[in-house]
């Protein structure tokens, strides 16, 4: 600064407001110039004559602040586009809107509502479909399955033909495989653990463009050379069991009993590129090796993922594999006949189940939105009528239809705008909420995020809403007839947009009738999902994980190992009976086997086939699986030849339709061929959750096929909290380095395979309720305003002698027409709303007369309570009044 | 619906620009203003008025950066342009007639 110290300068606070209010480009003009005139009055009048019309000098300035901000260039260019009087426009509108304070506050509300409601799903829709992928180029990663015999079911990768493909498919730079399981970690660092795991080939990490945070990822060379025994772990693991210790990297830690040295960690945003949630998160990788498993076309049980080509399409990459997938068969085809290969893009598979959904969601949004809409639109018309005049005397003065159009669109845009800040406000307050419904329903691969795009969403939601609630009320003000408005003094010009409002309403009420009827159907879906019989008992049942440690060497051991378990669980108090088996229901893992009988001609092109279990009887206890034939097995410890094996239902009926089914015999194809013999026949049970059927299975002793895992069944009268301590405490006792993992009841562990069903039968409840509030008071306005402006008819009528009924009858008749047009709108809707979502519907039709009915009842009991307050008005309306009001 | 007439404060802001000659900044001109009517004038009102007159096209601006000037801050000079001085004539033209005949009856205001 060039002054001297003594000079006098203006009070650096007001300084800065004035600054901050002048804007960046002229701030320091105006400051300098001020200052300026500041000293030259400090000279004049005194320092603090000076001050105080500094004070009011920037007070002038903050209050000017719109008129000054318009710069130069900016009239001229509004001016091109005829829009030289927006800023007087908006003032006016927003001066008229305050002044009408319960009905801005009315409709500011209902618009946050619906705009909020519409930018909640699609701030969900937005993280689905337009967020990318945590890969690296994710529209060059495909995912790769074969099918099935015959079918186009999508099983996994045999290893042999997961070769084919990296070795022969030239679209593709590369393909990795890697299979998901679970794995006991028993190192010092805590007590027992079993977590999620997955085993994949070097090449996986780099084929996703995954980097490690810490450490690195699999080296190909390193790994043979540590014999496969080296582990990256997942960030949840790393700071849960290691407390995020860097220095963890670099020493070996005890899995399934072996010492495994770990390379690197991964970042937390690293997902497996899985469906399920659970899959996506392993929290540690192993190496697989599969040097010795070329020739393996038998075992499927890899999952492949591939990287195109440079310039190479999902077409071409698609027949190429397919070209593959033919040579394989005809090379060996006892494996590979009548299969192929699926290639899927990582959103086709990841997300594509979920899609259905979430459009559902969609459209269940946009109606709630339309309603809103048309709710602000009846509103603004009752509004308009009462500006009749207002708008006849502006026609009167000249103000063009076109002025006055954009005078009430932009007002209908305010309001939006003003909905939009609140609607924004509720999704930006239940962002945890949504992202809690996203990662529990829908995947955990992405994130959702009210970013820029939901609030450009919310925005023009707004102005969707603003013009859409806006064109109605303009349509009919622009027809208002001048000389009469202004002569007679009174709202005559009633008609026109008393229909306009009747339209809405019927429209309202469709809408929120096909809502309702599609939430109705849900709900219904849904009860109909869960109340399917899964052929076993869940109450009462506690299920468990348990993998026999290594230390419990061979058959021998495993054996060994679970009947002490089993001694010990038969000793709590509580437990009333224990049995095991080797895959619980409604759990994704399956074993299968192709199956031999000797009575019968092998068909090599579709061999017959069957799902196997490895059980003690004690199973069916305590399921409460009843054995329809035979008897079952006495004991299950010990093996025996031929074993003697239990056939479900569909078994029984797929391989013996004539009967005979007790004493059969049959062999696996691939297994040691000793011969199995059917000892009894027990029931069905759903084994892939209650929207799958019962497939043929059956069921081998324990003692006969040894699993190193097992999963508990337990029939428990205590309580099952104190149970599951002691159930723990009596795994441990025979060995703490094995952990009873996924401790629940079965009653849990069912609920959790119907999430999605429940959240969108919850969800739709909550869209129908909403939807029928709003049409609901849609309803009630029209009435209450018809009656309002008919106040005059009614009073003649009543002097004339109509009874209450009849005049009831007549605003309630007015009601019925409205209701009955609107509910066949509905219905149309309905079902039209029913068709598309067949996909996620079970066990109801599309065309449902029960959720028809239902909410159509709902609606009409809406619709009555609606119109008895302005019914109530009309039959209190006193004649002399009546008369009088004109 | 852009004005063609002058209004008052306008019609004060440009004769006191056209005071000072050929082109002048807030400061002077606030100070002309208050000079001449005797009332305060808020600073914010004359810009407001520079602006609208600028985006009319009867004034043109220029910023002058402290290297050119010498003068430790910008400041921007306003001066009038060719399409000011028909409005100025014409408001002066209407002033002087309405006032026509009437000099008399108001003299002995003070």
């Amino acid at each position: 600064m060039r002054g001297q110290g003594r000079r006098a300068e203006p009070p650096e606070a007001l300084r800065r407001i004035l600054r901050a209010s002048v804007g960046t480009s002229e701030a320091d003009a105006v400051d300098a110039e001020l200052a300026e005139g500041f000293r030259a009055r400090v000279e004049r009048d005194g320092l603090s004559s000076a001050r105080r019309w500094y004070l009011r000098q920037v007070v002038g300035f903050a209050a000017r602040l719109p008129l000054l901000r318009r710069r130069g260039a900016r009239p001229a260019a509004l001016a091109r586009i005829g829009l030289e009087d927006l800023a007087r426009d908006l003032r006016w509108a927003v001066r008229g809107l305050l002044r009408r304070r319960s009905f801005t506050a009315a409709a500011v509300l209902t618009l946050a509502l619906g705009i909020g409601a519409l930018s909640a799903v699609f701030t969900l829709l937005s993280a689905h479909f337009w967020t990318p992928l945590p890969y690296e180029r994710p529209s060059e990663v495909v995912l790769l399955r074969e099918t099935g015999r015959n079918t186009t079911d999508e099983t996994t990768v045999a290893p042999g033909n997961y070769f084919a493909w990296r070795e022969e498919a030239a679209s593709l730079s590369d393909v990795a495989a890697y299979n998901v399981d679970a794995a006991t970690l028993s190192d010092d660092a805590a007590a027992a653990e079993r977590v999620f795991s997955s085993v994949v080939t070097p090449n996986f990490f780099e084929l996703l463009g995954a980097r490690a945070l810490l450490g690195a990822t699999f080296d190909e060379d390193a790994a043979r050379a540590a014999d496969g025994y080296v582990v990256v772990l997942g960030h949840s693991l790393w700071t849960r069991r290691y407390g995020g210790d860097p220095a963890v990297v670099g020493t070996d830690i005890r899995i399934d009993g072996r010492p495994y040295r770990v390379v690197g960690v991964m970042p937390p945003t690293f997902r497996q590129p899985e469906r399920d949630l659970l899959w996506q998160r392993p929290e540690l990788w192993r190496v697989l090796l599969l040097d010795d498993q070329r020739d393996n076309f038998d075992f499927r049980y890899l999952r492949a993922v591939a990287r195109l080509a440079p310039g190479a399409t999902l077409e071409e990459a698609r027949a190429e594999l397919e070209g593959v997938a033919a040579r394989m068969a005809v090379a060996h085809p006892a494996p590979n006949a009548g299969r192929t290969v699926l290639v899927y893009t990582l959103g086709e598979y990841l997300l594509g189940g979920v899609r259905p959904t979430l459009l559902t969601l969609l459209a269940a949004g946009v109606a709630v939105f339309m309603l809103v809409c048309a709710n602000v639109a009846n509103l603004t018309l009752a509004r308009g009528e009462e500006r009749q005049r207002e708008f006849a005397l502006r026609a009167a003065l000249g103000s063009g239809h076109r002025r006055l159009l954009r005078q009430l669109l932009l007002e209908g845009v305010v309001l939006a705008g003003a909905g939009a800040v609140v609607g924004a406000v509720l999704v930006y307050a239940a962002s945890d909420l949504l992202q809690a419904v996203q990662s529990r329903f829908f995947t955990g691969l992405v994130d959702v995020s009210v970013d820029v795009r939901v609030i450009a969403f919310t925005g023009l939601a707004a102005l969707l809403a603003g013009v859409l609630s806006g064109v109605p009320v303009a349509g009919s003000a622009t027809r208002a007839d001048v000389r009469r408005s202004l002569v007679s003094g009174t709202e005559r010009s009633t008609g026109g947009t008393l229909r306009a409002r009747s339209f809405l309403v019927v429209g309202q009420v469709g809408l929120a009738t096909a809502l309702a009827a599609l939430a109705a159907l849900l709900a219904r879906s849904f009860n109909e999902l869960v109340s399917v019989d899964p052929g076993f008992e869940d109450a009462g049942v506690m299920t468990f994980v348990l993998v026999a440690p290594p230390e419990w060497q061979g058959r021998e051991g495993a054996t060994r190992y679970f009947r002490e378990i089993w001694t010990e669980l038969e000793g709590i108090p509580g437990v009333e009976d224990v049995g095991m088996i080797s895959d619980m229901p409604f759990t994704t893992e399956n074993r299968g086997s192709e199956l031999v009988f000797d009575d019968r001609p092998p068909d090599p092109l579709d061999p017959p086939g069957a799902e196997y279990h490895s059980v003690t009887p004690e199973y069916f206890r305590v399921m409460e699986i009843p054995l329809v034939s035979g008897r079952l097995p006495a004991g299950s410890w010990e093996r025996e030849v031929p074993v003697p094996v239990l056939v479900n239902e569909a078994m029984a009926r797929r391989f013996w339709p004539e009967g005979g089914v007790l004493g059969a015999t049959f062999r696996r194809a691939e297994a040691d061929s000793i011969p199995l013999t059917v000892l009894g026949v027990v029931g069905d049970i759903l084994d892939d959750g209650y929207s799958a059927g019962a497939d043929p299975a059956f069921f081998v002793p324990f003692g006969s096929i040894v699993p190193r895992g097992m999963s508990l069944v337990l029939k428990v009268s205590a309580e099952p909290g104190a149970v599951a301590s002691a159930v723990r405490e009596a795994v441990a006792r025979v060995d703490p380095d094995a952990p009873a993992a996924d401790l629940r009841m079965l009653e849990t562990l069912l609920a959790e395979t119907v999430v999605r069903p429940r959240a969108a039968s919850l969800i739709g409840a909550g869209f129908a309720a909403l939807a029928l509030l709003i049409a609901a008071a849609g309803i009630y306005g029209v009435l209450s305003y018809t009656v309002q402006s008919r106040t005059r008819e009614i009073g003649i009528r009543a002097a004339l002698g109509a009874s209450r009924q009849q005049l009831v009858a007549m605003v309630m008749g007015q009601s019925s027409r409205l209701l009955l047009f609107g509910l066949i709108l509905g219905w149309i809707g309905a079902v039209l709303g029913g068709r598309a979502m067949a996909g996620i519907l079970f066990g109801v039709k599309a065309w449902d007369p029960v959720s028809l009915t239902a909410a159509s009842a709902l609606l009409a009991l809406a619709g009555a309570a609606a119109s008895w307050l302005p019914a109530r008005r009309a039959v209190r309306v006193d004649p002399r009044d009546a008369l009088r009001t004109e | 619906m852009g004005r063609t007439g002058l209004g008052e404060f306008e019609h004060q802001v440009l004769l006191a620009i056209l005071r000072h000659g050929r082109e002048s900044y807030s400061v002077p001109i606030v100070a002309e203003l208050e000079a001449r009517t005797g009332k305060e004038v808020a600073t914010s009102a004359v810009y407001v008025a520079l602006r609208r007159l600028e985006s009319r096209g009867l004034l043109r601006s220029r910023l002058e950066r402290p290297e050119q000037s010498g003068e430790p801050y910008p400041r921007r000079y306003f001066a009038l342009t060719e399409a000011a001085l028909e409005p100025l004539k014409e408001a002066r033209r209407s002033y002087l007639s309405l006032w026509e005949g009437l000099e008399p009856i108001l003299d002995d205001r003070p």
